[in-house]
Parts: structure tokens; sequence; C-alpha cells
């Protein structure tokens, strides 16, 4: 289950408003820092869900629209838009995209000092479809 | 293969795990060998198959061949992570 910050509860967290936070629901960044150093100290290691395949469509606390584009972080028009997951896709060969998902990870390594990551929807990333209406089994 | 670089490079102890449902080869394969870095892929089929048969299959009826034939269905050399509960 992902811990980035959502408005959306029932997106189970893969709707994420708030990249560099985690869920407030959950308790404060001190909070999750000592859950972390907790685990640490009986030697478990913290492996967290994290989403960059794709972003909350919401504009006031998202950062859909961030600059008033409809292609801040995300491809602009329907390309942007992740029809079966209602929310945005990346558009991974924008630097300022680049910059702002490697900075999220060093964020989690350095501040919060989890062990690993879970990346969400690898597929999403990888094709120019999404894997929207794909089918992937079947005779080879 | 920037995010699996940068993370190994802050902390080479890391785990990079990826949730990919097509089966993508060199998901999991280093980068230096043309892979995208992963150290684990999620083994996307095995908790659909649990609950499957739980739901579905009574106790003496369930397949022993469908069940090593799921776990041991995997890419040369890549490493699995074995789950059994799955919010999907």
């Amino acid at each position: 289950m992902a811990i980035q910050e959502h408005s959306y509860y029932g997106s189970f967290g893969y709707h994420v408003t708030g990249f560099f936070g985690v869920s407030s629901r959950s308790g404060s960044p001190d909070d999750f820092k000592f859950l972390v150093d907790q685990a640490h100290g009986m030697g478990i290691r913290i492996i967290i869900d994290l989403v960059h395949s794709h972003a909350s469509s919401n504009v006031l606390d998202g950062i859909n629209r961030f600059d008033g584009t409809d292609h801040c972080y995300s491809h602009a028009g329907p390309r942007g838009y992740h029809s079966a997951w209602d929310s945005m896709t990346f558009d991974y060969s924008k630097y300022e995209v680049k910059r702002f998902l490697l900075s999220n990870l060093a964020w989690f390594l350095d501040v919060y000092h989890v062990d690993g990551f879970r990346f969400d929807a690898i597929t999403s990333i990888l094709y120019n479809h999404h894997g929207i209406g794909m089918c992937f089994t079947g005779n080879y | 293969m920037l995010a699996n670089t940068l993370i190994h490079k802050i902390r080479p102890g890391a785990i990079t795990i990826a949730e990919d449902v097509s089966g993508f080869p060199t998901l999991c394969r280093k980068i230096r060998d043309g892979g995208i870095g992963f150290d684990y892929r999620l083994g996307m089929f095995l908790p659909d198959m649990w609950i499957k048969l739980l739901k579905e299959t009574p106790d003496v009826q369930w397949s022993m061949d469908l069940i090593a034939q799921s776990m041991i269905n995997r890419r040369w050399k890549e490493k699995v992570v074995a789950y059994s509960e799955s919010h999907d």
C-alpha cells in the first residue's frame, strides 16, 4: 500500500497529491522516522511502495496543472491522462520530471532512511499504451 | 534505469522491486548488461492464484502441479517476490 500523501482514501494511496510527504492520516513525518528507526533497531528493513507511474489529477492540492498548463509534469492533452486510473501520466522526457522523481527517491533515502522501494505500475511507465486494455498472457 | 542507478549509488544495499504485469524482459538484469536494473520482480500471478484456490477449490482438489508451476514460472535468473495478499 502506498504511503505518499493522497487526498482520495479510496485510491489506497495511489492517487498521490504530495510526493515528498507521508500520509497525514497515519501520523507526522517524525512519526514515520521513529517507525523506521525502531524497525532498524530490530533488524527489520523498510521497503516503501512508491508511485512514480502516475499522479493525482487534483489541481488544487496535487501537481496537475501546477504551472497553469496541462503539461507541467504530464503530457499535454489525452496522452497525459490515464483513463483507467483517472490520474495524470508523467512525461519522463522532461528534464524537470526526471529531477522531481529522482529527488523524490533521494529524499526518502536521505530523510526517512528507507531501505528500498516497490515501484508501482512499472508497466505503465514502460509502454506508451500504459497497458490500458492490453492482455499480456496467452500463447507465445 | 536512472532511478535504480541513483538508489544503489546512495544506498548500495537498497532493494528495488518492480510491479510489472507484462513480463518485460531484462527488467531485473544489471544495467551494465543492458537491463533496467531492478533487484526483484513482484510475482503478480501468485496472489491471484491463492485467492482463486481459497475461494473456489476445496483443499483436497488443489493442484500441486498448478501451484508448483506458478511459483517456478519466471525468467531465468530473475529474483521474484512471492506474496499471498494483495489489495488488487
